[in-house]
């Protein structure tokens, strides 16, 4: 078990290093030049550009640039912005980090708690009409891009209604539209799979044993079914959570959350190469953090991952 | 997201996006030395307004973008522009009528030579930390500026300044070079720093808690979110009615217009989709000022390319296009056909009487067949072995224009010239086409204007940092070197017009659209003038609006 975790540990660092190896490569030789961007529209001479791109150390070459950040993330400094030039990178991202965070929890637990007990129970009430409801709702969930439901959303309960603010994040109804939009596709995806393991489950021999031996039915499905339904669902939640940003950057653009997707996003647009990195760093560990506890949760959840 | 256009803009911060509204921003640069007289282009107001201004409330503003710093260093981007604007003051502004309007100086004062300007000072002026307004703060802003180690944002408008003197708290003498007109515009109007207290913070920290000399002081910043500003009770002019003014970001264009339909928001900065305007306008619950941009919407040409080389090949791409059907189809009629590279906005300089390309596909042929481009087996013209092809760039995701793009592909089919179209990254595209890598792209850019002065050195001179054609012409290059020495405002007039039937005739890029400028304050924000030129001008005088909650 200990060599184990030493091994993902290990296996983790090394994609750490190539991720943001890789990273860094594209961001450096993506066209564009961040010394125009700064000054905009506003009248240049090439001299003036040069004086810039001196002062931003763009000029320097790719092992030069790279070295400059391994090295200074060596002693735990992240380096500062350029797009807020000055601005220490670990306070952004700390502040956007935590918005996000908000939001995705939020929405995780919301869908957890209505798609788990609804997929167990379309299961094992198959082909009723609450299974065609939640199958066709799921499927739906998927199917419709979530930035329009949110936009819809606005359109209906920010302007029709009047009952929620189209955007920001100041108040606790700011909240709402937002989770919930995006706790949609969450719940589906979860519904969908919590179903289909829940049915396969209900079919195993250890289930007819239980049935055979006069177990009430809730305790199977409580004891035996849930618990071995959840595993498949529990890898999806690890992934789902790992993949916060994808999911979350439309979402943060459409009602204007302070989070780390849009964060991400004007990083990349202003070619903020530290702060790409920072956010890319941080992803990875994410992922790769999440993988190492699945992998782990597993463990608790089944004995026999344990043997191993 | 539903809205690319926005994204678009927020992509690399350039304004070759639609909306070019900064950019417009001092137009008619010597409208202190022309006046402007009133034009179709002036947006009328006919509600008279209650003359009782009520102090308090909130005015809410809607950016597309974060704010990430509010020095006068980073006005580039509207959304940064507008909150520095009302906590900053240059000696002189360019107000909403393009005219110019002494704001920390009472008076200015040219030599007859026109090297040298003398300022007299405001005296009673404080900036919000309380220390004294005084020509040191004057000295020591211009001199930041011109020092090259702050790599300022600023330093080109320094170029032609040689001295900056103050021989007294209240006077300020500047030195130039070679004489320049265009430096009341460009110089008088920067923003003043506050010296001790930018010493004291450098230029990093100060651009997250600035202190100025304007109406409004820095209250709190969350770029991703919002900047609020309270009024500063000191001020010079009278204290603000309104309490706080407050910018929210709020990227997507929907959400901008729900907070405006819903009433959370009372002012877009950023500007909102064709339809929404027409909503919006209709809706009778919002002051509406529609002017025209400074900027053009444009295809530009690499007139280097074997192809497009030739001056008739690209008056014959001209000709081919119905270019009123597309202000009509794409932009709802917002918009009105360019003539040439300046904007009706910049109306002391506009030169209607250039030459006309009007829709008419037959003598485009004429013209092609002319310059012995005759048409080959598979449809495309060639001559030489060169054929008549070009590959034409579009931003990614650029849904509003990419259909001008789409139509023009198919009527220069008609005359037998083959275009492609492309995506690209909009820094990659303007860079390629100032390298004259790409053929040709479409996008919008100020050809003089910006700054409110025609001049368009950067974009229209030989080797200029912004020149997206590689074009070159003697004489173009001559009358913008004499057009900012000319002390002579009708002169220079003539000078600018001259310019623009030379584009006019020369085509360096295909000039389709000036688009309109919509701007919208809700009913309930009180005190706007009746008539305004250049809307984006207004912000600075927030101070003078009021909020009537009943309204």
């Amino acid at each position: 078990m200990i060599s184990y975790l030493i091994k993902r540990i290990l296996q983790g660092g090394l994609v750490l290093f190539m991720v943001t190896f890789f990273t860094f490569t594209v961001m450096y030789f993506m066209p564009g030049d961040p010394a125009r961007t700064m000054v905009g529209q506003a009248r240049v001479t090439e001299a003036q550009l040069e004086l810039i791109r001196n002062k931003w150390n763009l000029n320097d070459g790719f092992l030069e640039r790279y070295w400059s950040w391994i090295s200074n993330l060596a002693t735990g400094d992240l380096g500062t912005s350029m797009m807020r030039p000055g601005q220490p990178i670990k306070d952004m991202i700390q502040s956007a980090s935590w918005m996000t965070l908000q939001l995705t929890t939020l929405a995780m637990v919301i869908s957890l708690l209505i798609a788990v007990p609804v997929g167990v129970l379309a299961a094992t009430k198959r082909n009723s009409i609450l299974d065609y409801i939640s199958t066709f709702g799921s499927t739906l969930g998927v199917a419709i891009p979530n930035y329009w439901i949110g936009i819809m959303a606005i359109v209906f309960f920010s302007v029709n209604l009047g009952w929620l603010p189209p955007y920001g994040a100041d108040s606790w109804r700011a909240y709402i539209l937002p989770v919930l939009v995006l706790s949609i596709e969450e719940m589906a995806a979860v519904m969908r799979l919590m179903r289909g393991t829940t049915i396969e489950v209900l079919g195993q021999d250890y289930v007819k044993t239980a049935e055979a031996k006069g177990l009430h039915r809730n305790a199977i499905l409580t004891r035996h079914v849930v618990r071995n339904a959840l595993l498949p669902v529990i890898t999806l939640i690890g992934y789902r959570m790992a993949f916060i940003l994808s999911g979350t950057i439309v979402i943060e653009t459409v009602f204007s959350w302070p989070g780390l997707g849009q964060l991400f996003f004007d990083a990349i647009t202003n070619k903020d190469l530290q702060v790409v990195q920072a956010i890319v760093l941080l992803l990875t560990c994410i992922v790769v953090l999440m993988n190492i506890i699945t992998d782990m949760m597993y463990a608790v959840i089944d004995p026999r991952v344990r043997v191993r | 997201m539903t809205n690319e256009q926005d994204r678009i803009s927020a992509i690399g911060k350039i304004m070759a996006s639609h909306t070019d509204r900064r950019s417009a921003l001092k137009a008619a640069a010597a409208a202190g030395l022309i006046p402007v007289l009133g034009s179709a282009a002036v947006a009328q107001r006919a509600a008279a307004q209650d003359a009782t201004p009520k102090t308090g409330g909130t005015l809410v503003l809607l950016g597309q973008d974060s704010i990430e710093s509010l020095s006068p260093e980073d006005t580039g981007e509207t959304v940064q522009w507008v909150p520095i604007s009302n906590m900053f003051e240059g000696l002189y502004m360019v107000n909403e009528m393009y005219e110019l309007e002494p704001v920390l100086a009472d008076s200015y004062e040219p030599s007859e030579d026109g090297l040298t300007y003398t300022f007299k000072l405001k005296s009673d002026v404080t900036f919000h930390n309380g220390d004294a307004f005084t020509s040191a703060d004057v000295l020591y802003t211009y001199n930041w500026i011109m020092d090259e180690a702050n790599a300022s944002t600023r330093l080109a408008n320094f170029e032609l300044v040689e001295t900056v003197e103050a021989p007294d708290d209240t006077t300020v003498v500047v030195t130039l070079k070679e004489a320049d007109v265009t430096f009341m515009v460009n110089v008088a109007t920067v923003y003043i720093y506050p010296e001790a207290y930018h010493t004291e913070t450098g230029e990093n920290d100060f651009k997250v808690a600035p202190v100025g000399t304007g109406p409004y002081e820095f209250g709190e910043l969350n770029p991703q979110q919002r900047v609020v500003l309270n009024a500063y009770e000191g001020y010079y002019r009278g204290r603000a009615n309104i309490d706080s003014l407050q910018v929210d970001v709020v990227p997507e264009a929907a959400g901008r217009m729900s907070a405006l339909e819903t009433g959370q928001a009372d002012n877009s900065i950023w500007g909102l989709n064709a339809e929404d305007n027409t909503t919006l306008k209709e809706s009778g619950e919002f002051t509406v000022f529609e002017t025209k941009q400074v900027a053009t919407n444009h295809f530009p040409l690499n007139n280097e390319h074997p192809f497009l080389k030739e001056k008739e090949v690209r008056q014959a791409l001209l000709w081919a296009l119905d270019r009123q059907a597309f202000a009509d189809e794409i932009f709802l009629g917002q918009a009105t056909v360019a003539t040439s590279n300046l904007s009706p906005a910049i109306e002391a300089y506009y030169n209607p009487d250039v030459a006309q390309y009007s829709y008419d596909p037959e003598k485009a042929k004429e013209l092609l067949e002319g310059a012995g481009w005759v048409e080959g087996s598979d449809g495309v013209r060639e001559k030489d072995g060169v054929r008549a092809a070009f590959t034409m760039m579009v931003f990614q995701g650029d849904t509003q224009r990419r259909p001008e793009a789409e139509v023009a592909q198919q009527w220069w089919q008609e005359i037998g010239v083959e275009c492609t179209l492309e995506e690209g990254v909009v820094s990659e595209i303007l860079g390629g086409l100032r390298e004259g890598e790409y053929d040709a792209g479409l996008f919008n850019w100020v050809y003089g204007g910006s700054n409110g002065d025609p001049d368009a050195r950067d974009t229209l001179g030989t080797g200029g940092a912004n020149n997206f054609f590689q074009f070159s012409n003697e004489e173009v290059d001559q009358l913008l070197g004499d057009g900012i020495r000319e002390l002579d405002p009708e002169a220079r007039v003539e000078m600018y017009k001259r310019i623009q039937e030379i584009i006019a005739e020369e085509v360096p890029f295909l000039f389709l659209l000036n688009l309109n400028n919509i701007t919208f304050y809700a009913n309930r924000v009180k005190g706007l003038p009746a008539e305004v030129l250049q809307a984006d001008n207004l912000y600075p005088k927030v101070y003078q609006f009021w909020i009537d909650e009943e309204a």
